[in-house]
C-alpha cells in the first residue's frame, strides 16, 4: 500500500468512525460515495493532499452530515428522549441549538419531575402535595429545616404549610407534567424545523445557507 | 447576513442549473466550475446532496461505469423540479429588482463624468 492509498484508508476510517449514529446503510453509502470522488480526483490528475484539502477534516465533513440527521429526527420526532439527544448534540453546534437544548432540558425537567412527584404520592401520601403557607408555594415533596420559605418543586423551608389537593394532587401534577412534556416538544420541534429550513433554505427559496460554504465566487 | 443570503441564493441556483439531468457528485463540482462563477467546496457539495435527497428533492442510483467503478448519480424528482421552477422564478424576480436599484447608481456616476 502506498502513501496516496494509506492516506484515503485512514481518511475514509476516520469518516466512518465519525459517523456515528447514522445506519450502516447510510455510513457505507456516504464513505464509498467519498471513495469514488477520491479516486476519481485523482484518475483527474489532482494530487492526494489537493484532494483531502478540498475535502477538509474527515472529523467536519462527518459532522456536516451528522447535524442534518439530528436536526431531521428532532424535527419529526415526538420521543422526548430523541429530542433531548438531538438538541443535545445541536447545542454544539450553533446558538439556536443551544437555545433548543436549554429549553428541552428545562421543559422535559420540569414535566418529568412532576409526573415523578405524582408517582411519589402514592408512596409517601403525607410528605407530597401542593403546599401553601405565609412563604410557601410548591409542588411535591416539603420538608421543614431550611432557613427561608420558597417556591417550587421540592422544597425544604423553616416556614409551615399544608396542603390544599390531597389525592387531586395526582391527576393535577399529572396533567401538568403532561402539558410541560407536550409544549416543551412543540416548541422545540418549531425551532429545529426553523433550522432545518434554514439550512435547507426550505422557508423561502433563498433564504439562508447555514452548513453551506463557498469555496471561491471569481468575478 | 448579507452574504449567508447571497451564498445560499447562489448555492441553490446553481443547483436548480446543475441538476438538469443525472450527474454525480464530481460532475456536479465540475459543472458549476464550468457554468457558473461559482465553486463550492466538495465538503459542502456532498452534505447537500444527501440532504437534498433525505428531503425528497432529489433521487440517486449507482451506476456502474466504463471506468471500472460505480458512481452514485442524481437526479431532481417530481417536487425537485418543481422547486428548481420555483427557485429560478424567484431568482429572476430578485435580480431584476435588484438591476432596477442599482441603474441609477450607474447613471449618476456617468453624470458625474
Amino acid at each position: 500500500m502506498n502513501s496516496t492509498e494509506k492516506a484515503i484508508e485512514g481518511y475514509l476510517i476516520t469518516l466512518r468512525r465519525t459517523l456515528k449514529g447514522l445506519s450502516i446503510a447510510d455510513r457505507d453509502e456516504i464513505v464509498s460515495e467519498i471513495g469514488v470522488h477520491f479516486r476519481e480526483s485523482l484518475e483527474q490528475g489532482m494530487d492526494i493532499e489537493h484532494v483531502i484539502s478540498h475535502l477538509g477534516p474527515a472529523k467536519e465533513l462527518a459532522a456536516e452530515y451528522r447535524d442534518d440527521l439530528w436536526i431531521k429526527r428532532a424535527a419529526q420526532t415526538f420521543s422526548p428522549w430523541l429530542m433531548l439527544k438531538g438538541v443535545f448534540w445541536l447545542a454544539r453546534t450553533s446558538a439556536l441549538g443551544f437555545v433548543c437544548f436549554v429549553l428541552a432540558f428545562v421543559g422535559y425537567g420540569t414535566g418529568g419531575a412532576m409526573i415523578f412527584s405524582a408517582l411519589l404520592k402514592l408512596v409517601f401520601p403525607e410528605h407530597v402535595g401542593l403546599w401553601i403557607g405565609p412563604d410557601v408555594f410548591g409542588f411535591g415533596i416539603h420538608e421543614t429545616g431550611g432557613d427561608q420559605g420558597g417556591v417550587g418543586l421540592f422544597l425544604i423551608t423553616s416556614s409551615p404549610a399544608r396542603e390544599v389537593l390531597g389525592w387531586w394532587y395526582i391527576p393535577v401534577a399529572l396533567t401538568i407534567g403532561a402539558f410541560f412534556i407536550w409544549g416543551t416538544t412543540r416548541v422545540v420541534r418549531k425551532l429545529v424545523t426553523h433550522m432545518k429550513s434554514r439550512r435547507s433554505g426550505h422557508a423561502h427559496p433563498w433564504a439562508g445557507a447555514h452548513g453551506s460554504r463557498l469555496k471561491d465566487v471569481r468575478c | 447576513m448579507g452574504s449567508a443570503v447571497t451564498e445560499g441564493r447562489s448555492r441553490d441556483g446553481s443547483f436548480s442549473g446543475a441538476m438538469g439531468g443525472r450527474l454525480y457528485g464530481l460532475d456536479i463540482i465540475r459543472f458549476l466550475e464550468q457554468h457558473s462563477q461559482l465553486v463550492l467546496a466538495e465538503d459542502t457539495i456532498y452534505p447537500i446532496l444527501n440532504r437534498l435527497k433525505a428531503d425528497g428533492l432529489l433521487a440517486s442510483e449507482w451506476v456502474e461505469t466504463e471506468a471500472g467503478h460505480p458512481r452514485k448519480y442524481y437526479s431532481l424528482t417530481r417536487i425537485g423540479r418543481e422547486r428548481a421552477r420555483q427557485m429560478a422564478a424567484t431568482w429572476l424576480e430578485f435580480s431584476t429588482g435588484l438591476g432596477h436599484l442599482i441603474e441609477p447608481v450607474l447613471a449618476r456616476q456617468e453624470v458625474a463624468k
